[in-house]
């Protein structure tokens, strides 16, 4: 299973594989991507880190960075020689980190660790668009490859709605990122933390933007504490709209007993043992 | 096609049944089962153990009739209306031109929770109408309190009399008036203690938390459940459609846990709410009606000028 969770400070990230880091500080990113990079070095995996705009430099004259960058197992690259403007095409960006990955495997490494600060790629309604699929597509890629992320938005340029749009596809966030978080395991998703009234929106945008394999989509429903019935409902219109069948497995017997009250034809559920 | 006293009617034809004798349930129920079975007619009894075997034996064990089992059919209004209505849908399907059906409330709803029955008993005019329906419900007018019958006259149009005949209720009133009324329930003694939670303006988490936190823990955990979903609902609608500030308070007694959640808003616009799954966009009715379906009891009531929803799991009754 995925270590998922919510993480408070710069000190929890490096046990987690795919973290949305919210900062408001530079600096808090600087210890953020020092420790996911440090977990990383440790266990033998190679490490890229795309520092903000503007921090290029402060990043390289950073002590520790500097030392590990010296040894080769790190590189620090500037943001535009690994994204484009902006990510026309989410699934190229993915196959970018795939190849990154087999190089660092074929190059002795255990796996590639990526600390990269994607501010100024969720700029507007298009680019948000685009980048949030990417997000998805590169969890369900890290979900089966040594492939771990950190992923870095500035709070102060990143509106609280779009931050959420990206953090709900992460299984780890900071908090008050998003309610909720959607992400890959196995073959399937798994939803933690809670689907309020509040969150149905961006539920719908979350699902929106996944694009699973065809046939029953299974959901492990362990981490998740609570299910508004309107996050239910959009749940059924989605997998009735796509013509697929969703199993919600490891649920709570609340959610059995509303997904019964409703009478939901393309959704199930099977209770935790 | 309608027979008997329905005959010419349009959709549900809802009588009261108000009987002060076992020969006057019998004199009103015999002919009105025996003329559906003689047109071929549905004919279905919901009565508990006590009537039903009473009616078996005045009819002879005539297999014309089904008698349906009591139990859960009777154990909350809206999935008594659920349960109903796809009976009766099924029986149009297969052809039936009107449906006969007498039935009687179970015993436990003449106490704390006669308010949702007869809540019940008035949106079922709406609720049943697109059947061809006619149906009639028993009371004892010996044994149905005086303020519990004078709800059962405005909830029936008409009533059915042990002389065969079938007289208008003049005080009867529809259910967008009867629903729309203030229904405080009966003052419950747990709500004169101290609440165990009390708080303003939660969000529906905190709420759930707070609710999660207090349950002692005596209680099954369907009866949590029932409560942590209620008040998710009841807070969520509150904030959409209710106005600031939400007071939540839950009280925890031997028995029973009474949740109650008071806004200073009108509550919900449509009569029906609680009663009957709504759709999308219904204004909080669907959250409604699961609270309905989850709690033994939930009142609602207008009162100085605020909007009290009380949910109550466990059991209503014993102090």
């Amino acid at each position: 299973m995925r270590r998922s969770g919510v993480v408070a400070d710069a000190a929890e990230v490096g046990a987690h594989s795919h973290v949305c880091f919210a900062f408001r500080e530079p600096a808090e990113l600087r210890a953020a991507a020092r420790e996911f990079a440090r977990t990383g070095m440790a266990s033998g995996e190679r490490v890229l880190l795309i520092a903000p705009p503007g921090e290029y430099h402060r990043w390289r004259s950073d002590e520790w960075f500097a030392e590990v960058l010296a040894g080769g197992q790190a590189d620090l690259l500037q943001a535009e020689t690994v994204y484009p403007r902006t990510l026309a095409d989410p699934y190229a960006q993915v196959e970018y980190y795939s190849q990154e990955t087999e190089r660092a495997l074929a190059a002795g490494y255990t796996g590639l660790r990526v600390a990269a600060d994607a501010t100024t790629l969720v700029g507007d309604p298009v680019a948000l668009d685009g980048f949030a699929r990417y997000e998805h597509l590169a969890d369900v890629y890290m979900a089966a490859h040594p492939l771990s992320g950190l992923c870095a938005y500035a709070r102060d340029v990143v509106p609280d709605t779009d931050l959420a749009q990206v953090a709900s596809l992460h299984p780890t966030v900071t908090p008050q990122s998003s309610p909720f978080r959607l992400y890959a395991v196995g073959a399937g998703l798994a939803f933690a933390g809670e689907l309020d009234h509040d969150a149905v929106a961006l539920l719908e945008a979350a699902l929106d933007r996944i694009r699973p394999d065809d046939g029953e989509l299974v959901v492990d429903m362990t981490g998740l504490g609570f299910a508004h019935h309107g996050a239910v409902r959009s749940l059924e219109r989605w997998a009735a709209g796509s013509g697929r069948r969703v199993l919600l497995r490891g649920a709570r017997p609340l959610l059995r007993r509303l997904v019964e009250l409703m009478e939901l034809e393309a959704v199930r559920v099977e209770v935790a043992a | 096609m309608r027979t008997g006293a329905a005959a010419g009617h349009t959709g549900y034809f809802h009588e009261a049944a108000l009987y002060a004798s076992d020969r006057e349930l019998v004199d009103i129920a015999v002919p009105f089962l025996r003329d559906g079975v003689a047109a071929g007619e549905p004919v279905l009894v919901a009565f508990g153990e006590e009537h039903a075997a009473l009616i078996r034996r005045a009819t002879g064990g005539d297999p014309g009739i089904t008698y349906l089992p009591g139990g859960d059919m009777y154990a909350r209004p809206p999935g008594a209306i659920q349960a109903y209505r796809r009976m009766l849908a099924d029986f149009v399907l297969g052809g039936a031109g009107q449906i006969r059906i007498i039935g009687e409330l179970a015993p436990s709803a003449f106490g704390a929770t006669w308010d949702w029955w007869a809540r019940y008993e008035s949106a079922i005019n709406q609720a049943y109408d697109e059947f061809p329906l006619w149906s009639m419900c028993a009371y004892d007018t010996t044994s149905t309190p005086p303020d519990m019958l004078a709800d059962v006259v405005r909830t029936h149009p008409r009533a059915a009399r042990p002389d065969g005949g079938h007289t208008p209720h003049i005080d009867y009133v529809n259910p967008a008036e009867f629903l729309t009324e203030s229904r405080r329930p009966p003052d419950d003694p747990l709500l004169l203690t101290a609440p165990v939670v009390s708080l303003i303006d939660p969000e529906p988490a905190e709420a759930r938390q707070a609710v999660q936190a207090a349950v002692p823990p005596e209680f099954p955990q369907s009866d949590v459940d029932a409560l942590v979903l209620s008040v998710s609902e009841a807070v969520t609608n509150a904030s959409l459609y209710g106005r600031a500030p939400v007071r939540v308070r839950l009280w925890a007694g031997a028995k029973r846990l009474v949740l109650t959640v008071t806004d200073q808003g009108l509550g919900p616009k449509e009569p029906l709410a609680g009663m009957l799954p709504l759709g999308a966009g219904d204004g909080g009715g669907l959250g409604l009606w699961l609270c309905h379906q989850m709690c033994s009891h939930v009142g609602l009531y207008r009162e100085d000028g605020a909007y009290t929803l009380r949910l109550t799991v466990g059991d209503p009754d014993t102090v």
